[in-house]
């Protein structure tokens, strides 16, 4: 499964970040995950809790938060909340193919000692 | 009120849980990409590529669609006009590259071992071996995967999305990523339609409805059926990117 990979590259990052910012331990990762993202939340927790070990955020506590989909629906010139690929827009009936959120994998802040 | 001491001073909440943070923390603000890296290899061999002028052409599909038939027999057709390499993607290995090598164009073997997808770091290191200058198109055989491959572009003018008939026309609804991801949808083995139960119409109507600007062209790599238009769509990206260059340069 790939969030093994994504979770490597995320703990690369965070060492990364104690070389730039100076600290010793990680207490809190918070990540924005797009709904309509390849990343599986329950998967990636996992994967996270079993690499996490013997580095810098072995004790930290992984916080996801899903930013919701949305298009823009051009002909009615709106943003339109989505749930999934191939959706209708409610009002005009266009196709909805012009994603503008959704999509995010981003590691956004670090809670660090 | 905080779910480990019962203070009420609450930083945030995990699975609904209160919880707040030791003393001395402070917050180091990331707002970083994840696939940043890979974004970046692959906005840059986007740049090698059209340096060279080279158009690189993701192909994506489920293992077993005739996505290595197709590629050998589009070089064969097309060796007196275009010329072409191939970097192959399998977990484990040669054999396609051996196949694409015996039509006398260079095929770069990846192989990825454990991992479902290419991402562009690869495709950066395969691309050092091949001489990009002196062809006119990259194929790139992505691993056999119709997940994955969506979320790590490589560098592509396009990602070429190959669904075989015998595979069920509702795929574009149960993997509606990669079908939104993609320019072009070949529909091969249409030689076994009479064979099996797939209705085209309503698959082309599907995935039309996950991306109404998808370009489909059913073929059969085999019989040779519905290539002129596939070779057709490949001419004309070549002609595209050659005219864009020389209007790039005129600027």
């Amino acid at each position: 499964m790939h969030e093994l990979s994504l979770c490597r590259r995320v703990l690369a990052m965070i060492d990364d970040s104690a070389r730039d910012n100076g600290f010793n331990s990680v207490k809190s990762v918070v990540l924005s995950i797009g709904s309509l993202s390849c990343i599986d939340p329950d998967a990636f927790q996992f994967g996270f809790n079993a690499l996490k070990k013997n580095t810098i955020a072995s004790d930290a506590d992984l916080e996801l938060h899903t930013i919701p989909a949305a298009a823009h629906c051009p002909l009615c010139r709106r943003d339109v909340a989505i749930k999934s690929y191939g959706e209708s827009c409610p009002d005009c009936g266009n196709a909805l193919s012009n994603i503008i959120a959704g999509n995010e994998m981003q590691l956004t802040r670090l809670e660090v000692q | 009120m905080c779910g480990s001491c019962g203070c009420s001073d609450m930083d945030f909440t995990i699975n609904g849980d209160a919880r707040h943070l030791p003393r001395n923390t402070h917050t180091i603000v990331l707002e970083k990409n994840i696939l940043e890296d890979n974004a970046l290899f692959s906005a840059r061999n986007q740049v090698r590529f059209k340096n060279a002028g080279v158009i690189a052409l993701n192909l994506v599909s489920s293992p077993g669609s005739g996505k290595t038939t197709l590629l050998t027999r589009t070089i064969n057709d097309l060796k007196t006009e275009i010329s072409a390499s191939v970097i192959e993607g399998d977990q484990q290995t040669q054999n396609d590259a051996r196949r694409i090598r015996e039509t006398g164009a260079q095929a770069v073997q990846i192989n990825t071992g454990k991992g479902c997808h290419l991402d562009a770091q690869m495709i950066d290191k395969a691309a050092d071996v091949i001489d990009l200058c002196n062809i006119d198109l990259l194929f790139i055989e992505n691993v056999g995967n119709l997940v994955c491959p969506a979320a790590f572009d490589l560098g592509e003018a396009h990602k070429i999305l190959i669904l075989s008939v015998t595979e069920g026309e509702d795929k574009p609804l149960k993997y509606p990523d990669i079908f939104h991801a993609s320019d072009v949808l070949i529909l091969n083995k249409i030689d076994l339609l009479p064979y099996v139960d797939f209705n085209m119409q309503q698959c082309i109507e599907y995935a039309r409805k996950i991306n109404p600007s998808i370009k489909v062209l059913p073929l059969s790599a085999k019989t040779g059926e519905g290539l002129t238009a596939w070779y057709d769509w490949l001419n004309l990206s070549l002609i595209k990117l050659k005219s864009d260059c020389l209007t790039e340069e005129s600027i």
